[in-house]
């Protein structure tokens, strides 16, 4: 393995590609900053700029958008109180009044720094876990694969969102819009309605930028543009900004909140967003002086941040050894992959490990250079927090466009993206979930593929999906899921 | 009495597009001899059903008969929001420009139709008293061309030249 791993890592060790991760983390901390851009975002725009790299460099690119969109966020919680996204929610909780009471830099310097441990200790979980999991997974055949995509989507389904019953009707929407165009196998037309552009079925692309870039776009020119602007806290930071003594009081709270956010980022469906409230909440409920959370003590912030960049090595690990995205970016992700023709999963592990340890190598330096970046260029990106939105959101859209025309040069997918726009802003506005949308697009057809393939194989007998092992235990760990949920929200109501 | 307005119209409404999925995959024709069991129109099918009846059950379980029952704070929208028609309208303009936008790309080209959008756009989005044509002409035209130029030259990607102008 430590020669893979130098391998990887002298794969990403030219001039072009530090330069790619470090123009990637900068691009991602101002999307993860302005509150109302997101990571996801981000990812969709820079995209189109990977068409025409190489695999690597257009991964390193993308790995380190991901990492700077998750930990902006804290820049705008702390000094806004306005979380730049959701992964930073609960960094607020207590940035703020530190902030408020003179000490934006120390929270700054505490949130940047266990932003940076948690991403470190996420990532090395990361590389040791995923070959066992990916040698474990090459034993899956097509029975697993199905049981594997329908456990994936009931906990997405069960997870995301108030409702079951609207997780439910997103997830299967998912569904049915990937079945438009030629069905798996037989190549059968299946609501196509005679149109060619239909014949190939939607993209992934413009039906992830429409429904979360576009949507994103028309719900922020929603809100009141004549409100007052929120204003920004000063701040100053010197050195890290909190002491030794401080750092080593967190190792705890900073460990237990990174387990959380990695367990969290593993789950399919749930990524930075839920892992730092819930973060906040263990690390209050096991406090010595749980009052004092709310008024500005480091321990929320540590929590918090720890917790949401250790999400992105969980939501990584899915992704690369079963090519189940587990949240939005990482659904992004695959779809870039795809398009350099790689289809994360275990055999990716043992025909390209060059581009999987690659990957890792790319993860640890984007996260050292979002400490660096987030140090060094603070007073930067502060600035950027005052660019109006309305210059910026319209560019963006352009840019989305851009993405979207560029996949395959034509304007169907161009129409595809502001269909999917239309509808994630009304799905949105109803509240349903979006994500089960995402996940049931991706899924469908996996799950479509396995079912028919394993029927095709046991000649027309379902017996299989249920005595193989491992096939009967994802599909009662998804059945139990899906009761435990229904429970759990008929006692809510 | 309907306790969510919302969930009451999108359960009809997926309801009835799913009644529509189900009619149409009754003609998705399988090929001969390629399936054992299992055809393609199976899961369309399974979809459909399954949307008509998570639909049902959110229709369903939107009525009560209690007469007086407290309106879920879901239901009512917020004051701030329903006082200020300006913001939906705000963006009933943004998604017609952008529809507009898409359409024009096609005959005018790319440069010509994002010019014209953003400074559209910028307009419709700025708070009243930040409109500036100028300044946003100043915006619209170099923004367009860095765009432009980054794509096609530094990044090799093809983007509409129009059928108008062609370029």
């Amino acid at each position: 393995m430590a020669e893979l791993f130098l391998t990887g890592f002298l794969s990403i060790f030219t001039i072009k590609i530090i330069f790619l991760i470090t123009i990637g983390v900068a691009i991602g901390i101002i999307f993860g900053a302005i509150p109302g851009l997101t990571a996801t975002m981000a990812v969709a725009l820079c995209l189109p700029m990977t068409f025409g790299m190489e695999p690597i460099a257009g991964f390193s690119l993308l790995i380190g958008l991901y990492i700077g969109g998750i930990s902006g966020g804290l820049i705008s919680a702390i000094l806004l109180n306005i979380p730049g996204t959701p992964a930073s929610i609960a960094t607020a909780f207590d940035g703020y009044p530190m902030a408020m009471r003179g000490e934006a830099g120390k929270a700054l310097g505490v949130g940047i720094v266990f932003s940076f441990i948690g991403g470190f200790i996420g990532i090395l979980f990361l590389i040791l876990l995923s070959p066992p999991i990916a040698s474990f997974a090459l034993r899956f055949g097509t029975f697993e694969y199905f049981a594997v995509s329908i456990f994936s989507l009931t906990m997405i389904i069960s997870l995301s969102g108030k409702s079951i019953v609207k997780g439910l009707i997103s997830g299967l929407l998912g569904i049915s819009f990937a079945m438009i165009g030629s069905a798996p196998i037989d190549s059968a037309k299946r609501f196509t309605f005679g149109n060619y552009d239909f014949d190939a079925g939607l993209s992934l692309l413009p039906v992830l930028i429409g429904l979360f870039a576009i949507s994103e776009i028309l719900r922020t020119a929603e809100a009141d543009k004549d409100a007052e602007e929120a204003s920004l806290a000063s701040f100053h930071i010197k050195g890290f900004g909190f002491s030794m003594k401080e750092f080593l009081s967190q190792k705890w709270n900073a460990l237990r909140s990174t387990m959380i956010g990695l367990g969290i980022g593993i789950l399919p469906g749930i990524g930075g967003g839920t892992a730092n409230i819930i973060a906040y909440v263990a690390a209050k409920n096991q406090s010595k002086y749980p009052e004092k959370f709310g008024t500005g003590v480091i321990d929320g912030i540590v929590a918090s941040e720890s917790a949401n960049n250790a999400s992105i090595a969980g939501a990584m690990i899915p992704l690369m050894t079963l090519g189940i995205p587990g949240d939005t970016i990482t659904a992004m992700l695959l779809g870039g992959m795809m398009i350099h023709g790689l289809h994360p999963g275990p055999l990716l592990f043992v025909n390209q490990p060059k581009i999987v340890y690659g990957i890792f190598a790319a993860l640890l330096v984007a996260n050292l250079m979002m400490l660096v970046l987030e140090f060094l260029g603070m007073r930067v990106f502060v600035k950027l927090l005052s660019i109006p939105k309305h210059i910026l959101l319209p560019i963006i859209l352009v840019l989305c466009l851009v993405g979207s025309y560029g996949l395959n040069n034509r304007m169907f997918d161009v129409w595809t993206m502001l269909a999917f726009g239309l509808i994630g802003y009304t799905l949105d506005k109803l509240k349903f979930p979006l994500p089960p949308v995402i996940l049931g697009f991706i899924l469908g057809p996996i799950i479509e593929i396995n079912l028919r393939r394993g029927i095709m194989i046991s000649k027309g007998s379902f017996v299989p999906f249920f005595t193989r092992p491992i096939s009967v235990v994802f599909l009662l760990i998804a059945l139990f899921s899906l009761i435990f949920s229904i429970v759990k929200s008929k006692k809510s109501s | 009495m309907i306790k969510n307005k919302g969930n009451f119209i999108s359960g009809v409404v997926i309801f009835f597009v799913a009644g529509f999925m189900f009619f149409f995959s009754l003609g998705i024709k399988s090929v001969a001899g390629m399936t054992i069991a299992i055809g393609s129109d199976l899961l369309p099918k399974v979809v459909a059903i399954l949307l008509m009846c998570f639909s049902a059950i959110l229709v369903v379980t939107n009525f009560t008969f209690k007469k007086n029952i407290e309106p879920q704070p879901e239901v009512v929208i917020a004051p701030s929001k329903q006082a200020n028609i300006s913001q939906v309208k705000a963006v009933l303009i943004s998604i017609a420009l952008i529809t507009v936008y898409i359409a024009m790309m096609e005959f005018f080209g790319f440069i010509i139709s994002t010019m014209l959008y953003l400074f559209a756009q910028f307009i419709v989005l700025a708070p009243k008293k930040k409109v500036r044509y100028i300044g946003f002409l100043a915006i619209a035209i170099p923004a367009t061309f860095i765009i432009y130029f980054i794509f096609v030259r530094g990044f090799s990607l093809m983007l509409p030249r129009g059928l108008v102008f062609n370029f």
